[in-house]
């Protein structure tokens, strides 16, 4: 790679961006921090759907799971072992961890299933972890649990920007990589790709395993913001919910689609937020099915293939 | 022991509803191959409009239920217009899952916004039977024998009928259907709309005997498609003996582990079911 290609002004740009952020957290009000932590969050649980539902093809109604497991892990460990904000990083790369592994072990038998069932599997199972985590005393039961009351908003701000920026580039890599290339190969012909020795199962797994890191990551490090997690906000369909809005509103089955749909889904909720906070799961609905209806491959794609920029 | 037998009883009882609600579903999935998320949003919007149609009239469902199955079978052609312009996507399948997805998002929480998450429910004064020592509540078991005789009636009507051949034919094979004069697009509508009245046929019945709310409507989609999937797709006598099975182990679940854990019985059968028998579908 040449040094001009090197220094080329989207090159050049995103870094002007990232050491920006970088500065962020020390320069700003709290709210402009969480305001952007969010939209990492926004993001990287956007594009995990994303990996699975879009690259893959396999839409996952029940991908709220692995946030709540990531969250869960993380909250026993701290509640547990009585851990302290020393142990910041290591709980919550253990969040990702036991939600990837539940991610691989799940997906072993669930990959048997295509299209609608694998959907309503998924959920099923999500609503399944939430039964049992409500009715279970050990793990909160329907009190929850109670974290020590840190004040660590700048970290989880780091820490959400890293794990944004490092999927970022995962996802990049990935497209023009083997594994993406069998990826999209099922997507558009499963059977095809099986008879052309693609191995299809361990290519599913390993997809589903880090779509269900990535949240189970971002799922730990928000028990550490919020200190505080009952079944309800771990298994919250509204979690899914947003990860397709997002994924709609960006565009499906693309790297940057999640990543800039966040952005302006985040402001966008914002203001429903501030103006009418009773519509606005009403709202979001509307904005899914009109989105689909009028621009089925996303916003963002739509509005940057009208500025003839190409998206990858 | 009396107990028990009372909890199996009425869990029989509330399979009637399911299986209205399932046959619904196995209707629009079988003819389109498609799954409605919005099927169990149609059971709230038919036992909420039972509901405000009985506060305000003093007319009980089971008469209101007539006009509940004509404005969800409107609501069922709006769903298919919104579905429509997507059909030949190679993405249907997903774009409809999210679109009906979006939209019973949408109606939710509208219907939570307009009338709160509070608990309603329509009481009917009705008197027992007594036989042979055990009491029946006559207002349980009326959902169920007219669950059972719109099950029925809805058998009929697809056997014998030209619509009902049309719908089978196109659910076989939509070309050759299409080749043979049947308009897809008719069958596709027809079918869209009958599922969804039927869902509301189901949640009329269903204020009568249990308590609504905004959010019910998820609980039974994943309900209904437990049972397709358990008795089996197209399949109308095992969809109407899984119904009556997973409200059985529903009612067992809940007297047995207390009634927090009911859910748990359709969560662990859809997943036992889904996994054991998924071979099936995807060998076809």
């Amino acid at each position: 790679m040449g040094m001009k290609k090197l220094l080329s002004i989207r090159n050049v740009g995103l870094v002007l961006i990232v050491i920006v952020l970088l500065i962020v957290p020390y320069i700003t009000t709290g709210y402009i921090i969480s305001l952007l932590a969010s939209i990492f969050v926004a993001g990287i649980l956007a594009a995990s759907w994303n990996l699975m539902s879009g690259f893959v093809g396999y839409v996952s109604f029940g991908h709220q799971v692995f946030f709540g497991i990531g969250a869960y892990t993380t909250a026993i460990l701290v509640t547990s072992l009585k851990l302290g904000e020393g142990s910041l990083l290591y709980t919550v790369a253990l969040g990702g961890v036991v939600a990837a592994v539940f991610g691989f072990a799940f997906g072993y038998p669930a990959f048997i299933l295509r299209g609608p069932y694998f959907s309503i599997l998924t959920l099923g199972f999500s609503e399944f972890m939430y039964v049992i985590m409500v009715n279970t005393p050990w793990f909160g039961g329907a009190e929850g649990l109670n974290l020590p009351p840190v004040y660590i908003l700048p970290k989880y701000y780091l820490i959400t920007f890293f794990i944004f920026v490092f999927f970022s580039l995962f996802l990049y890599w990935m497209r023009k990589s083997k594994f993406g290339f069998a990826l999209s190969s099922i997507r558009q012909d499963e059977d095809a790709a099986e008879s052309s020795g693609i191995p299809t199962l361990q290519y599913k797994m390993a997809a589903f395993a880090i779509s269900a890191f990535f949240p189970g990551l971002v799922g730990g490090a928000y028990v550490w913001y919020i200190t505080y997690l009952d079944a309800v906000a771990a298994f919250d369909l509204h979690v899914v919910v947003q990860m397709i809005a997002v994924t709609m509103f960006g565009g499906l089955g693309t790297v940057v689609g999640p990543l800039i749909g966040a952005f302006c889904f985040v402001l966008l909720s914002e203001v429903l937020w501030s103006t009418m906070p009773e519509l606005y799961l009403v709202v979001l609905g509307v904005i899914i099915v009109i989105v689909i209806q009028f621009m089925p491959r996303g916003v963002v794609v739509h509005v940057l293939n009208s500025m003839k920029i190409k998206v990858i | 022991m009396e107990n028990l037998i009372q909890v199996l009883m009425y869990s029989f009882f509330l399979g009637g509803i399911y299986a209205i609600t399932a046959v619904g579903l196995n209707l629009i999935f079988g003819v389109m191959k498609i799954v409605n998320f919005g099927h169990g949003v149609m059971v709230m919007l038919g036992a909420y409009l039972a509901f405000w149609i009985w506060k305000f009239t003093g007319i009980t469902p089971y008469i209101s239920m007539f006009a509940v199955f004509v404005v969800l079978t409107l609501v069922g052609f709006g769903i298919y217009g919104l579905l429509k312009k997507h059909e030949n996507n190679p993405d249907f399948e997903l774009l409809s899952l999210i679109i009906t997805f979006g939209a019973s998002i949408a109606i939710t929480n509208f219907i939570r916004y307009l009338w709160t998450s509070r608990f309603r429910g329509v009481f009917l004064i009705l008197r027992s039977i007594e036989i042979g020592g055990l009491t029946i509540s006559t207002a349980r078991f009326l959902p169920f024998a007219v669950g059972l005789l719109v099950t029925m009636g809805l058998y009929a009507y697809l056997k014998k009928s030209y619509v009902g051949k049309a719908l089978r034919a196109v659910s076989q094979d939509p070309e050759a259907a299409q080749l043979m004069g049947i308009s897809r697009m008719n069958i596709y509508l027809i079918s869209c709309g009958l599922g969804c009245g039927l869902a509301g046929v189901a949640g009329a019945l269903f204020s009568t005997i249990y308590a609504i709310y905004p959010e019910m409507g998820f609980t039974f989609t994943v309900l209904a498609f437990c049972i397709v999937v358990l008795g089996g797709m197209g399949s109308f006598k095992g969809v109407l003996i899984a119904s009556f099975v997973l409200a059985l182990s529903e009612g067992l679940a809940g007297f047995i582990f207390g009634s927090g854990w009911k859910p748990f019985a359709t969560y662990l059968i859809i997943i036992v079911v889904l996994i054991l028998r998924g071979r099936y579908w995807t060998a076809r």
